[in-house]
């Protein structure tokens, strides 16, 4: 079987985020950059789902400038076995990502399409449930265990959902986004960076592909949280019951 | 605090090497962008391995090595993190692709050491240890061995050490006892060995006295073999080599220190029977440079966390990294840990250029690079200079190692000096640095050594003609350090003649020619992009100083402390 999974660049969760004077972006100097760490999970289980699964193909697929060729080099080298870089410098938002992803489908046809939950940067958590509304597949957003049926004409997915978890049974080809706990993703080893080397990575401009992607929102401003003031220490059980009652009113 | 491959380092990858010349001279074809890039993937995946190493070697840091029978058993946390190495294939970098390993130059593999040093310096004694035996093999043994034994140093499954201490050798290897002897063409080994990091490994790489010369020889390096004896032998017997006792130490406690007995062990002649002294040397001289990376790594965690705690620690209404003199502090340690490392790497960087050189030399003159007799020169000038150079990286990386985890205690006040914080740790860990491979003072004394033989003036060279490129742009320090060089040749001829006066004087001398050397290298480095001219114009201010002292005391003859040390000890 044929499984796409979607890789975003975005910066690394642990640099210090600054915004620009404007307020509408972010400085991106010195920004360390990294794989959507939810995509990471996408591209692990896939990885998984092909180590059972002879005769499986792991194509990743992203959309941004030359410099995501960073990530995908990085994603061949944990062992997907090609990538597609869709080339473009400007936002793109989710409905505009889901009609790119829509569009390749159309000539790659997997039979699965995995992908992070959300963009760690924007937070959307949309383009996934976005894509299969497009391609009129089944869904399974947030999950946290994978099992594909023997036969590879359906899966199990468990999903993480307010109160417990969820088991769905999808019939293929589906979209999976992937959640937190699903698996933790391995480093790119050395004989992997070597053989990625060789792996096909193919560049496609946007605009050839002739999808419209003209944005339908705009950034107005982004701000940081307020900065954290001490805390407080109280007495005792009784007191804290109280203080979270009357001051937070949190109980 | 996961940026393990940070600017600091990419600087060496990225502006101190020339890596076109160096692909050109392997008769490389590969596009050479390329493979840098790829190099720097590496590395930066090898530090993503590193980060997530660290934290478990901070909480177990504790914990040490039991013997259990004869079998060495080493923390939780370090069998985890060497699986977490193994896994990512970070393991024997060097090993020629021929028998499944990499070939990546030294720059880079010792640019990892230090990353994995910071994380944790125990870990990092094994995986050094395993990948110098493994070039040891490569460069001495069969090829069968060959073909036997390096695949599975690099896929992990062997552990290597090294077997060179016994009680009466420690710095004067003359002394080994340790006898191999020969039957019917086989070899075996009997003896003991003290102080052998690792000595749990399944290959012990084995210094010992040839069987046939044995009294002839004994009490010098001639007559020393060096044999390769595994703990399992090729038709799965077990040999007859077993660990009597793991010591407890001050640091590095993950790192197993071993009591090795060899009762007629049966093990494999590397290279010439009694010609093992220059191929331990070789190996020395790689693990001399692996513990100078050592000790830089333990240096660079030391002080991002003195740098960290000095942030946020408040007294008097601010930040301590207010106060003028944890200001100054902070800066010394970095300062001196920039320069450990551009002495370092830069010889590093000799060591590939002269194997690249090597190599192109043995493919013949069909190669065509150039003029062979140039290369010829260029290859003993950089032998030279590396035998030279690499002393000094030692004594100098260990000694400043020492230093800055000790100035990142004093930062952290009393905090610092509680059992639970890692300030103290890591100059627990530092201080054997600067004595196994070779104590700081056998590291002065082998440098003196190599300067008597014409070392000091082929460097002394080098930095003038580098300094000389970068006059115009920055001559205020550049007539400093050429100042430098001027002490130095002035005071060195009081050296000449008393043998005793120079060796009183070896740290001195190698702390002067470190100082004008690394004041050429910094300004070199200043001026890359994101360089930082201002930590080179610190480092030549303060040093060039210190250079000029110690002229003045070398050429004062001042020898005292050795003519009239009873009094002075009140013997």
């Amino acid at each position: 079987m044929k499984i796409l999974v979607c890789v975003k660049r975005v910066p690394d969760p642990e640099t210090v985020i600054k915004l620009t004077p404007e307020g509408a972006s972010i400085v991106t100097d010195n920004v360390k950059w990294v794989i959507n760490p939810f995509d990471e999970i996408a591209i692990e289980e896939a990885l998984r789902i092909k180590e059972k699964a002879a005769g499986t193909e792991v194509v990743l697929l992203s959309i941004g400038q030359k410099t995501a060729q960073e990530q995908l080099r990085t994603g061949l080298a944990m062992g997907a076995d090609r990538a597609i870089l869709v080339l473009t410098d400007q936002v793109v938002e989710p409905l505009a990502v889901a009609r790119v992803i829509e569009k390749l489908v159309g000539t790659e046809k997997p039979e699965l399409i995995l992908m992070g939950k959300q963009a760690i940067d924007d937070d959307s958590n949309c383009a996934g449930q976005m894509v299969a509304e497009l391609l009129g597949w089944p869904q399974a957003t947030f999950a946290s265990k994978v099992v594909l049926g023997g036969d590879q004409k359906g899966a199990q997915v468990t999903r993480e959902v307010d109160g417990g978890l969820e088991t769905l049974a999808i019939p293929l080809p589906a979209v999976v986004t992937a959640d937190l706990r699903l698996n933790e993703p391995r480093y790119a080893s050395l004989p992997g960076i070597m053989k990625a080397r060789k792996k096909e990575l193919k560049e496609i401009p946007l605009a050839e592909l002739g999808v419209d992607v003209a944005p339908r929102t705009r950034i107005v401003k982004l701000e940081t949280p307020p900065k954290r003031t001490g805390g407080r220490k109280v007495g005792s059980v009784q007191e804290l019951v109280q203080v979270l009652h009357d001051e937070a009113k949190v109980i | 605090m996961k940026d393990f491959f940070h600017r600091d380092l990419q600087l060496f990858i990225d502006h101190r090497f020339d890596w076109e010349r160096y692909f050109r001279l392997r008769g490389s074809s590969t596009e050479v962008a390329e493979e840098v890039e790829t190099y720097r993937t590496i590395l930066r995946t090898a530090g993503e391995v590193c980060g997530d190493i660290e934290a478990a070697a901070r909480d177990h840091w504790h914990e040490e090595v039991r013997l259990d029978g004869s079998a060495v058993v080493v923390p939780p946390h370090i069998v985890t993190g060497y699986e977490k190495l193994r896994a990512a294939g970070l393991l024997c970098l060097m090993v020629d692709p021929a028998y499944g390993g990499y070939g990546l130059p030294a720059l880079v593999n010792c640019v990892f050491m230090e990353m994995l040093s910071r994380a944790d310096p125990s870990l990092m004694t094994i995986v050094g240890l395993q990948a110098g035996v493994a070039l040891d093999v490569q460069k001495y043994g069969s090829e069968e061995l060959k073909h036997r034994y390096l695949p599975r140093f690099v896929s992990g499954e062997l552990q290597g050490c090294m077997d060179l201490t016994e009680p009466q050798a420690g710095s004067d290897l003359g002394g080994i006892l340790t006898r191999l002897s020969e039957e019917n063409g086989r070899y075996f080994i009997d003896g003991s060995k003290i102080f052998i990091t690792n000595g749990g490994a399944d290959m012990h790489l084995v210094l010992a006295r040839d069987g046939a010369t044995f009294d002839q020889s004994r009490g010098t390096t001639h007559g020393l073999s060096l044999a390769l004896c595994p703990v399992t032998l090729p038709d799965g017997t077990r040999n007859r080599v077993r660990v009597s006792r793991v010591e407890r130490k001050m640091g590095i406690h993950g790192s197993p220190t071993c009591v090795i007995e060899f009762d007629h062990a049966e093990a494999f002649l590397l290279g010439q029977a009694g010609g093992g002294f220059r191929a331990m040397l070789d190996l020395m001289n790689n693990a001399r440079l692996g513990v100078s990376a050592q000790a830089i790594g333990i240096a660079e965690a030391a002080y991002r966390a003195a740098r960290q705690y000095a942030a946020e620690r408040v007294q008097f209404g601010t930040p301590i990294i207010e106060q003028p003199l944890v200001k100054s502090m902070l800066t010394l340690m970095a300062i001196n840990i920039q320069a450990a490392r551009a002495l370092l790497y830069r010889t590093c960087g000799l060591i590939d250029m002269t194997e690249a050189i090597r190599r192109e030399l043995a493919a013949g003159p069909s190669a065509g690079n150039g003029n062979r007799a140039a290369l010829q020169t260029e290859l003993e000038h950089n032998v030279q200079l590396i035998r030279f150079f690499t002393p000094l990286c030692k004594y100098y990386a260990t000694e400043i190692s020492n230093h800055v985890t000790r100035q990142g205690i004093q930062i952290h006040g009393g905090i610092g000096y509680m059992a639970e914080t890692p300030a103290g740790h890591y100059h627990s860990d530092s201080i054997i640095t600067t004595i196994y491979e070779g104590t700081s003072e056998i590291q002065a004394s082998f440098a003196l050594k190599e300067m008597s033989k014409g070392a000091l003036f082929a460097a002394l060279e080098t930095t003038r003609a580098e300094l000389e490129t970068l006059r115009d742009r920055r001559p205020e320090l550049v007539a400093q350090v050429s100042e430098g060089l001027r002490w130095i040749e002035e005071s060195a001829p009081a050296l000449l003649g008393d043998p005793q006066y120079a060796l009183l004087n070896a740290k001195r001398v190698c702390e002067m020619v470190i100082d004008v050397v690394v004041g050429g290298e910094l300004l070199c480095l200043a001026d890359v992009p994101e360089g930082r001219p201002e930590l080179a114009a610190s480092y030549i201010r303060r040093h060039m100083l210190a250079v000029e002292m110690n002229a003045r005391r070398i050429s004062s003859g001042d020898a005292s402390r050795i003519k009239r040390y009873d009094r002075i000890l009140g013997l």
